[in-house]
């Protein structure tokens, strides 16, 4: 039987993947220049600039110091850096909660879209599609399923999430269980970063 | 088939909002049945791929730069600094132990220089990995050249405590007359405390003993300005010309 998933061996990630593991010149540089704009875009949607730039500063040290630790076998590089990017963010997030006057960080709900700047005119294509296909699988998800989804995402409780946005905590549980429930469902079995 | 019920708690499991009983049920069920499983694992990437929804934003321009010269800095042979040079100058008797700690930290640094340089020398085609060995020590902060100052670097070493900190500095031009260099830590809030002043050699090169009331873990970023000789500034009155932050 033929597979169909055939394209793995030449996906972008694929490949930087293999050459960061082996220490080759240019492959941190080549996976920033891949994945940044998302990265970047994570930071900023809770982050003002000086702290997002900070986040991936140290988002992409942690790939670069823990490179030997990924393994394409167990997921995408993709998908493992975009990981690291959002357990850097929720900690972030997590430790400034404690001191709210200080840390005044919270995730922008109304910054569906890039807040600031020009979408990146050099994301590679394989990216753009697969953002396009999530844009579209999310388009069948009502507005508060999607905020409620992304609080959750960046690591929100659901009290948390409850008192963002004014709802009662059950309503918060129902909502976001069955976000993703529905966004399972109309991502079928394309797993976009897999 | 398995129940809504059920469905409802992998969308909890992906999310981490599982009570532990909830958990204890989904994790019997999901150990007896593979589908339910393999329905597990894609909600739990259906999840992740909320990422690609931030959008694809340019990064600031200089920022590239900055991860590329923290993850890879430039390889500099390690220079001995002139002891008029050194940052501890005019220190009380209880930092002598600390300078000498200083002295031996030198040395082990030269000494690391030198066996970095050797197999470069033989191994020239490894360079990538020994630039890790140079970069991976496990209690370091590099400090980059900010713009004024793109040919300086610095290293901010320390032990496990975080209490015995030294900050190497190698290609920074020597301060304006009567001003000083000055490094300042500074906790995520933005709130900053004066770590050390110092000067620079001929060539650049300097060996600073940092003194802080707090471990230096406690910071998140390290600056290093130019500041008026004598003055004993609340905050920098210059742009940084050395900058670097705390790995997680």
């Amino acid at each position: 039987m033929t597979s169909e998933r055939t394209e793995p061996a030449e996906r972008p990630d694929a490949i930087l993947g293999r050459r960061l593991v082996r220490n080759e010149p240019d492959a941190l540089g080549g996976v920033y220049d891949l994945l940044s704009p998302t990265v970047w875009s994570m930071a900023r949607r809770a982050f003002p600039q000086a702290v997002a730039e900070d986040v991936v500063q140290d988002v992409f040290m942690q790939v670069w110091t823990r490179r030997h630790q990924f393994d394409e076998s167990r997921g995408s590089l993709a998908a493992w850096v975009l990981r690291i990017a959002r357990n850097r963010i929720t900690d972030t997030i997590r430790a400034a909660s404690a001191r709210p006057q200080l840390y005044p960080y919270e995730v922008d709900l109304d910054a569906r879209q890039p807040a600031d700047g020009e979408p990146a005119p050099w994301e590679h294509a394989w990216l753009t599609e697969r953002r396009q296909k999530l844009c579209q699988a999310i388009q069948g998800l009502n507005q508060t399923e999607q905020d409620v989804l992304w609080l959750a995402y960046f690591g929100y409780t659901q009290s948390e999430i409850s008192k963002r946005l004014d709802v009662p905590l059950g309503t918060v549980k129902t909502r976001t269980r069955a976000g993703l429930r529905k966004l399972r469902e109309r991502l079928g079995d394309q797993d976009l970063l897999g | 088939m398995a129940s809504p019920d059920i469905h409802d708690l992998i969308g909890g499991y992906a999310l981490d909002d599982l009570n532990e009983a909830e958990a204890r049920e989904l994790e019997a069920v999901l150990a007896r049945d593979p589908a339910l499983r393999r329905e597990a694992e894609a909600v739990r990437q259906a999840l992740e791929t909320l990422a690609l929804d931030a959008g694809a934003q340019t990064p600031p321009p200089g920022l590239r730069g900055r991860v590329l010269a923290v993850a890879e800095p430039p390889r500099r042979r390690w220079r001995m600094p002139s002891w008029p040079m050194l940052g501890f100058a005019g220190m009380s008797t209880v930092g002598a132990a600390a300078v000498a700690a200083v002295i031996v930290l030198t040395l082990r640094i030269g000494d690391l220089q030198q066996t970095v340089d050797n197999m470069q020398n033989e191994l020239s085609a490894q360079s990538a990995a020994l630039v890790d060995i140079y970069t991976t020590q496990p209690h370091s902060v590099t400090l980059h050249g900010m713009p004024g100052a793109e040919d300086a670097w610095a290293q901010l070493m320390f032990d496990d405590a975080g209490s015995q900190v030294m900050l190497v500095v190698d290609g920074l031009h020597a301060p304006r007359h009567e001003h000083v260099y000055h490094l300042w830590l500074v906790h995520e809030s933005g709130d900053r405390v004066s770590g050390a002043n110092f000067s620079t050699d001929h060539a650049g090169s300097a060996v600073v003993l940092v003194v802080s009331d707090h471990p230096v873990h406690v910071f998140h970023k390290f600056e290093v300005t130019e500041e008026p000789m004598h003055e004993s500034p609340s905050g920098p009155t210059g742009p940084a010309m050395l900058a670097g932050t705390m790995p997680q």
